[in-house]
């Protein structure tokens, strides 16, 4: 019986059931690749750097000459051992295809010789590179995406006046610097080519080292290399692996989706289930009557659901694969992953939805206990089943009689409209966070997040000194003055404790100038500003002193403001304009900002970008908001997971509008024979059902719009904390989008699809009214 | 007295499980302004399709009918929907109507649907309560429908059916679902009004409703066997009884 019952039900109620069961489907394969994806790809991370034999410290000294760091650090007992590997520092305009176009290497990138490696690189096979032939090259996958290089493609590499010429032979899997985050390429050549670019005279300003330590004491390490003035890094494992946190993002957010959806899943079976008891009150109370105990009745119910819920499940695992696959693909190509695809991960992460999902179904049905056998011989209708209702009056309203029944019913069922609301609102919202972030990340608001100050333009590469840009400028009739952020690192002693801390540093500008979270700007040469990140690391805060170990001098500076900033992960503080230190002191440049004398117009300024890319190269000159995405990096793979969570989103959207309509026409058949047998037709009743639904999605578009900045903040700035930012973001909302673009497309979408599903009413004919029950 | 609606050899058929199903087979009559008709028959015997189908509300297979000089077969679905909003009503066996609204709303909202007058909605608001008042029920009309008796109800379903001034009534079995004293009420209700000059088709089991009408249409498997002028001078007890041996006659 109980078979002949599903059977009809599942044939009577088709369309519903498809939606349920897609619904069901989705839920199951982002829940199973997430999972899959999160655990690859953080389990994957220590195996990829246990596999690629990752120190637990790491330093880059930039020095021709033997300095003794090596030395002095095996010296320290709780060290074991201190590998050195040679590197040269490039430059991203010296490298070319087919010494032509310019290539995109994001920050210095780092020339380093195979039979010097100190560190398992791997190849797209996960073989360990050991050996490069001569004239070729393997480089890290953010060389690639930048370029859109193709194995086999010619590359001309030069330092000063030696070249070499190198045939790409892939991506490279660098534990160290394979992440997307930190914006450097490793190029792993051929010793003979290595040693030729090392020929050149200034190839000796530009060499240095990398130290793998093995330590059981960061701090006692920090303290020794604290000593050493070229040291341009020094980080912990654990932070390298913080710059993995973009791969990561993309993995968690597919699971919030995933995790969403199942809640949308629950949300859509509850109003389901509820609707199919609502409306089978007659047979339920018939089968009480007969005798069938509330779980008997119960079961028949839910051996549907599990029948869907099963199927759902078992299709969805089958397209996680696929899917699961296709996200971890760009991540893979910078890791090597243990298990790219886990069957038993996926395999777990969908029987918890089948579990949830009957958990939640056996919870539902809980209103049959409610339903006894008097209400199978109740008319219904008229009786004490239904409360109060209406709210609004027709005949005190000024709306026509199809927008006030539109209106009317929402008012009149605001549990049943505000699910819906809330579900669109949430939906959209998420799509809203994202946008904001994206936005966010390529405005001029991630310029105070890196310690910049905003500019007219910016040159990044380095081939003139700021007087002969300034000459340059001025004989292109624009002129202007140019001056440069330079990073120090000097060892420094807070309190007992000895350390190297990295500074910002610019002779041109004010201090004043900048952001500060806490304190004031430093105002005397022996005033800083520290991160936040800093004063938590080492427990000081303003007022307190620091001593800088500068070219072997102490200086005791005062920590006057406290700062927040997302360079080198929140570790970078700021020097006071007049610190008397020397910019060949420096180990790294954010590069020259511009700043013309005369106010430019937008088109006046992007006029002049265009001639100094004339002068400087296409790649090598950016506008502020080039400038704020690009040292990020992370504004094109934010607006890509927002494009994908939109379509997801829309999805969703399209599938709940069409469950929602069709369950309500099957509970309404009554008042839509009845209107139309009283002479409205069929186009009113498609108007008033369509318009009920515009209504909820313009209310959902209103609610997530005034709520999008909180839930941005609330979802975003941990992500941004763990970069440094952690006293928060000022994100940048575009009006245009969150109050127009993305309310226009869920109202669109929405009225599209209540639209066309509603079409269904057509075949209630207004004769039907004679047949109510 | 003018035809207000003229059917000519209607035939309508269902196709159930590839089997064909002649519900009504050359059905001809007339019935003129200010009459009041009732259909009986046998249950499956075709009166409540008899009566969707001249009323536009389901299509006809062959035949004509002219309503009010309009042939309905000829009008689209958006005609249909002006013509039953405009210039029929219906009153249905199950008093039904939108849950959401208060039993004045439901009056009101075919007026208001309405193009047929420029009333304002005070106006026709106005005009609801004076039927309303006329019907006895005035004291509900800011009810919700589920706070009033089936009666009560019926009443109102009449005055929503009354609302644009209909040409025609048509009743489906407006008493079915009521008790014998709501049900006189109610009866006498649309007998008032076809007293005073609207015209009312109804289909009914109950020759004590049909005995209040100045015809009777009996219709079996799809075919009008006989047709019935009630003495209306007659008292409704008589009218009744003649009524009720007529019905036996034709094996009802």
């Amino acid at each position: 019986m109980y078979l002949n019952i599903l059977k009809r039900d599942l044939k009577r109620k088709k369309t519903m059931n498809v939606i349920l069961l897609i619904f069901v489907m989705l839920s199951a394969m982002f829940m199973a690749s997430s999972v899959n994806n999160i655990i690859a790809v953080t389990s994957g991370l220590d195996f990829f750097f246990e596999k690629a034999g990752m120190s637990d410290f790491f330093v880059i000294e930039m020095s021709t000459e033997d300095t003794g760091l090596q030395k002095a650090v095996k010296e320290l007992d709780s060290v074991s051992d201190c590998r050195k590997e040679p590197l040269l520092l490039g430059n991203s305009s010296d490298i070319a295809f087919d010494e032509e176009k310019k290539a995109t290497a994001g920050n210095s990138p780092l020339y380093c010789s195979v039979d010097d490696a100190q560190l398992n690189i791997f190849n797209q096979k996960n073989e360990v590179i050991k050996e490069v032939e001569k004239g070729t090259v393997y480089v890290t996958s953010s060389f690639a995406s930048s370029n859109n290089v193709e194995i086999g493609d010619k590359l001309t590499v030069t330092v000063g006046e030696s070249k070499v010429e190198l045939k790409y032979m892939g991506k490279a899997k660098d534990a160290f610097l394979g992440s997307n985050f930190l914006g450097n390429c490793r190029f792993i050549m051929n010793d003979e080519d290595f040693q030729h670019l090392n020929k050149d005279e200034s190839a000796k300003e530009r060499s240095g080292n990398i130290y793998y330590i093995d330590t059981t004491d960061v701090s006692a390490v920090k303290a020794t290399i604290g000593e050493f003035k070229g040291v341009t890094l020094n980080e912990t494992a654990a932070t390298m692996k913080n710059t993995y946190l973009l791969d990561m993002i993309v993995a968690a957010l597919l699971l919030v989706v995933g995790v969403f959806l199942i809640i949308v899943s629950f949300v859509v079976l509850k109003h389901t289930i509820g609707f199919t008891i609502a409306e089978e009150f007659r047979e339920i109370g018939v089968m009480k009557a007969i005798g069938m105990k509330n779980s008997s009745i119960r079961i028949l119910y839910l051996i549907k659901y599990f029948a869907i819920t099963v199927i759902g499940s078992a299709l969805g695992f089958v397209l996680s694969v696929p899917f699961s696959y296709m996200m971890l693909k760009s991540v893979s190509e910078s890791m090597y992953l243990e298990s790219e695809n886990s069957i038993i991960v996926g395999l777990l992460g969908t029987l918890l939805v089948v579990g949830l999902t009957m958990f939640f179904c056996w919870n539902s049905t809980s209103k049959i206990k409610k339903l006894t056998p008097i209400d199978a011989v109740r008319n219904g209708q008229t009786g004490e089943r239904f409360r109060k209702k209406s709210l609004m009056h027709l005949s005190k309203s000024k709306l026509s009689s199809t927008t006030f029944l539109a209106a009317n019913d929402i008012v009149s069922a605001p549990k049943k409209y505000s699910v819906i609301t809330a579900v669109f609102a949430i939906l959209i919202m998420l799509v809203m966070v994202l946008a904001n972030t994206a936005n966010t990340l390529k405005s001029e608001n991630t310029l105070t997040l890196i310690g910049c100050i905003a500019s007219d333009a910016y040159i990044l590469s380095e081939p003139k000194s700021m007087e002969e840009i300034e000459e340059i400028l001025a004989e292109n009739d624009m002129p202007g003055t140019v001056r440069e952020e330079k990073v120090y690192s000097f060892g420094a002693i807070i309190g007992d404790e000895k350390t190297t801390l990295s500074f910002q540093h610019s002779a041109d500008t004010n201090a004043a100038d900048y952001v500060y979270g806490e304190g004031v700007a430093p105002e005397n040469e022996n005033e800083i500003s520290i991160s936040y990140v800093t004063a938590e690391e080492f427990s000081i805060g303003i007022g307190d002193e620091i001593t800088l170990v500068v070219n072997g001098e102490e200086m005791i500076c005062m920590v006057t403001a406290l700062h927040q900033t997302m360079n080198m992960m929140g570790k970078v503080n700021r020097l006071h304009q007049d610190f008397d230190v020397s910019s060949f002191e420096s180990t790294s440049s954010l590069g020259y900002q511009i700043d013309f004398d005369e106010e430019l117009t937008n088109d006046e300024l992007n006029e002049r970008i265009e001639i100094l890319r004339g002068i400087f190269g296409e790649e090598d000159v950016k506008n502020s908001v080039e400038m704020a995405r690009d040292t990020l990096g992370a504004a094109e793979t934010m607006e890509a997971v927002k494009n994908l969570t939109l379509v997801i989103v829309l999805f969703i959207v399209v599938l709940v509008a069409v469950l929602m309509e069709r369950s309500f026409i099957s509970s309404e058949k009554a008042e839509i024979a009845i209107l139309k047998a009283i002479g409205f037709s069929n186009k009113s009743i498609i108007w008033h059902h369509t318009l009920r639904f515009a209504m909820v999605a313009l209310i959902a578009s209103l609610v997530a719009a005034a709520l999008c900045l909180p839930a941005t903040h609330l979802a975003i700035d941990p992500i941004f904390e763990m970069m440094g930012a952690v006293s928060g973001v000022g994100y940048e909302i575009v009006p245009l989008e969150i109050f127009l673009i993305y309310p226009a497309i869920l109202v669109a979408v929405t009225i599209i699809s209540a639209f066309f599903t509603s079409i269904y009413t057509n075949t209630i004919k207004s004769s039907d009214a004679s047949n109510i029950e | 007295m003018n035809t207000v609606l003229n059917v000519k050899d209607l035939c309508k058929t269902y196709i159930t499980n590839k089997r064909q199903n002649n519900v009504l087979k050359n059905v001809n009559f007339k019935v003129n302004e200010g009459e009041m008709v009732a259909i009986m028959g046998p249950s499956g015997s075709g009166k409540s399709t008899l009566l969707y189908t001249v009323s536009g509300m389901d299509r006809m297979t062959a035949g004509e009918v002219e309503f009010c000089g309009k042939n309905i077969e000829k009008l689209n679905d958006n005609d249909l929907a002006k013509l039953r909003l405009d210039d029929m009503g219906f009153i249905f066996q199950q008093m039904y109507m939108l849950k959401n609204l208060t039993v004045l709303d439901n009056i009101i909202l075919p007026a208001v649907k309405s193009t047929k007058t420029k009333e304002s909605r005070a106006e026709i608001t106005e005009r609801a309560l004076k039927l309303m008042k006329k019907l006895g029920i005035e004291d509900i009309a800011n009810n919700d429908i589920n706070e009033v008796s089936g009666g009560q109800l019926q009443r109102a379903c009449i005055c929503r059916s009354m609302i644009n001034n209909p040409a025609v009534i048509f009743a489906d079995e407006p008493t079915g679902a009521l008790n014998r004293t709501s049900s006189d009420e109610v009866m006498e209700e649309i007998s008032k009004l076809n007293r005073e000059g609207t015209t009312i088709m109804l289909v009914t089991h109950d020759a004590k409703v049909a005995a209040k009408c100045s015809r009777v249409l009996f219709i079996v498997d799809g075919n009008i066997k006989g047709e019935y002028n009630v003495d209306v001078n007659a008292t409704l007890r008589d009218r009744e009884r003649a009524l009720n041996n007529w019905l036996m006659e034709m094996g009802f």
